[in-house]
């Protein structure tokens, strides 16, 4: 039986990036872990947030609102939320929830990282 | 800066300052410039924002603004000119404005996703055979589209491959999203019915033929908590499932397809095998005469016979090979492989039924096993022969006499440490052995339990033990026709025929 359950993991950080994993469903709980977690890092200076999606297939209108809010958040700061490894039905679902108007997308970890951390 | 200016400078930066709402940096901002120690701001009924505590001294001041009644209380501190409090109405009011606009675009996109998960539902549906990949799209689809926390699809194990013929069975989770709705007790008790209960909504996946599946979903989220499920809700997950449906039995009718055709080509292959081992020509021994002929049935069983020559005699072979298809025409082949190999050297059959058990013991890994008869003929009419589970062999002498040559120990292949000892009998000048398959007598009588038999087919070749032996085994082959009704053969039907005619 295919079952998805929920998983985040903070899986990098690195000056003012910080990369979570998202695995599983983004509902409400999901959308809110991620919202606390998002919150944590930019108060700890993370300002520029890459979720990597590749273990999540769906996401529900509460875990968009969520993210929206947390895209609010990073916007106030001048920071900058990123996504990455997006099924094309939520890539689909972000472009029509306008999630994919502000934030940057990326087809994979590798892409994002070469676009997102500042040169040395 | 006036106060009122000082106020309105908020309005630039109408966000969450920290994660705080905007009404509690409003509220913060008039505190610090009127010196209160506490205070609470409100729209109408609603509370807003509170800050401080203890009873507030002064009454509340309306903030005005064009549309909502905002007002505020504060403890101590000086009271707000008028300037000030339209500056705040008017901040507060660009606010709320701000927001509704936000919530009715938030509103107006989810609606185009709405229908933007129905017209992927379908294609989705529409792309795919795979019923486990069909489960998981009606799974995802539905559970993101109603806001559920958690959801399932179960579908009858019919449905997924498991389970045999055309029966559906039992349902089984196929597909979890957020951890389990419903227990196998609780889908069971459900039956092919639905239900709608608050916090759950189960909607029956259902065919022409019958239950396909079952779709549940569990607790619809709302910001900050959970809303039952609606009618509606109930409704649109029902269309998701009755598309799923037609595209579960489009996903059923393929695979029983697809097993047709590969049937089709086993037994094509399994033919093939069948025609490639009857033998091309025969080694007929000197003075005796032999005619065989062996009808395959539609599904191809493993009978099998040739004459080898081995030396000055011949050994005769006919055997039936159990089962069906392309393993029994396999084993067959293999059979008659060896036969021919082990003929060369050892012509006493019961060596030869010996070292066939151990090779079909050996060779087959499931309980295949042959009822084979062994005979070596010799010139002058003597007869060594084993029969290894075979049907009874037919000696008709020329008088008429008629008597049977019974099996002489187990199939070969079936037992570990069988023994096959040969028999010996003599056939005069005009006796004919008649040795044949199962498929034979055992042909049955169209509607009753009745077959063929041995009997009849000892009568026939009695009464026609003078005839030619085209005649006699064409003769034989229309009997059991006639018999069964002309029904196709149900069991290959295979029989040899042979006649001592000089001394």
């Amino acid at each position: 039986m295919r079952v998805e359950t929920f998983e985040l993991k903070l899986a990098h950080r690195d000056g003012r990036l910080a990369v979570l994993e998202v695995g599983g469903y983004i509902n409400n709980e999901a959308g809110e872990a991620i919202a606390e977690t998002a919150g944590t890092l930019l108060a700890e200076g993370h300002q520029v947030l890459l979720l990597d999606l590749s273990h999540t297939r769906i996401i529900n209108s509460i875990g968009i609102s969520l993210l929206l809010e947390v895209l609010e958040r990073i916007m106030e700061v001048g920071g900058t939320l990123a996504f990455c490894a997006l099924s094309p039905s939520i890539a689909k679902t972000f472009q029509i929830m306008g999630l994919a108007q502000y934030t940057q997308i990326y087809p994979d970890r590798a892409a994002a990282l070469a676009a997102l951390s500042p040169p040395l | 800066m006036s106060l009122a200016e000082r106020v309105l400078a908020l309005a630039e930066r109408q966000t969450r300052e920290g994660g705080r709402p905007f009404p509690e940096q409003v509220l913060e901002r008039l505190m610090a410039e009127t010196g209160a120690k506490a205070g609470i701001l409100g729209r109408g009924e609603e509370i807003m924002a509170r800050r401080g505590d203890g009873g507030l001294a002064t009454g509340r001041v309306i903030l005005p603004a064009g549309r909502d009644t905002f007002w505020l209380e504060l403890a101590g501190g000086t009271p707000l000119d008028p300037a000030a409090r339209l500056a705040a109405g008017m901040v507060l009011e660009s606010w709320v404005v701000r927001e509704e606009l936000k919530k009715a675009r938030f509103g107006e996109r989810r609606r185009l996703w709405e229908v933007e998960s129905l017209r992927a539902i379908a294609e989705a549906l529409g792309g795919t055979l795979e019923p486990q990949r069909i489960a998981e799209e009606l799974l995802w689809h539905a559970t993101a589209l109603l806001d559920a926390r958690r959801g399932e699809v179960w579908l009858a194990s019919g449905v997924i491959g498991e389970g045999s013929g055309g029966a559906l069975g039992e349902l089984v989770a196929v597909a979890r999203v957020g951890g389990e709705v419903m227990s196998t007790d609780e889908v069971r008790a459900l039956g092919e019915g639905g239900v709608v209960e608050g916090g759950r909504l189960a909607v029956p996946i259902r065919g022409r033929r019958g239950g396909l599946g079952l779709l549940v979903l569990a607790e619809r989220e709302v910001r900050g908590g959970i809303a039952p499920f609606s009618v509606t809700d109930g409704e649109t997950v029902a269309l998701f499932a009755s598309q799923a449906a037609v595209a579960l039995e489009n996903a059923v009718l393929h695979r029983q397809d697809l097993h047709r055709q590969r049937l089709e080509r086993e037994l094509e292959l399994a033919r093939e095998i069948q025609r490639q081992l009857l033998p091309a020509s025969f080694s007929v021994p000197p003075g005796y005469e032999v005619l065989a002929r062996a009808d395959s049935s539609r599904e191809v069983g493993g009978d099998v016979y040739d004459l080898v020559s081995a030396g000055q005699d011949v050994l005769l072979l006919i055997a039936d090979v159990a089962g069906k298809g392309v393993p029994a025409a396999l084993m067959a082949a293999s059979l008659h492989a060896a036969v021919r190999i082990m003929a060369q050297g050892c012509p006493a059959p019961q060596d030869v039924a010996a070292r066939l058990h151990a090779h079909l013991l050996e060779a087959t890994p499931d309980n295949k096993f042959a009822t084979v008869f062994l005979a070596c003929l010799r010139p002058g009419g003597e007869l060594h022969y084993v029969s290894a589970g075979h049907n009874p062999v037919i000696v008709v002498n020329r008088d008429g006499g008629v008597h049977t040559l019974a099996s002489t120990g187990p199939p070969l292949g079936l037992i570990q440490g069988s023994t096959f000892a040969a028999r010996r009998t003599v056939l005069p000048v005009g006796a004919l052995l008649v040795a044949y398959t199962d498929g034979f007598t055992e042909a049955p009588a169209p509607a009753s339990e009745d077959d063929y038999g041995v009997e009849r087919l000892m009568r026939y070749l009695a009464a026609h033990r003078h005839d030619p032996l085209p005649e006699l085994v064409d003769g034989a082959f229309r009997e059991v026709t006639a018999f069964t009704g002309g029904a196709p053969p149900h069991d290959d039907r295979t029989l040899v025929a042979l006649r001592r005619i000089a001394v």
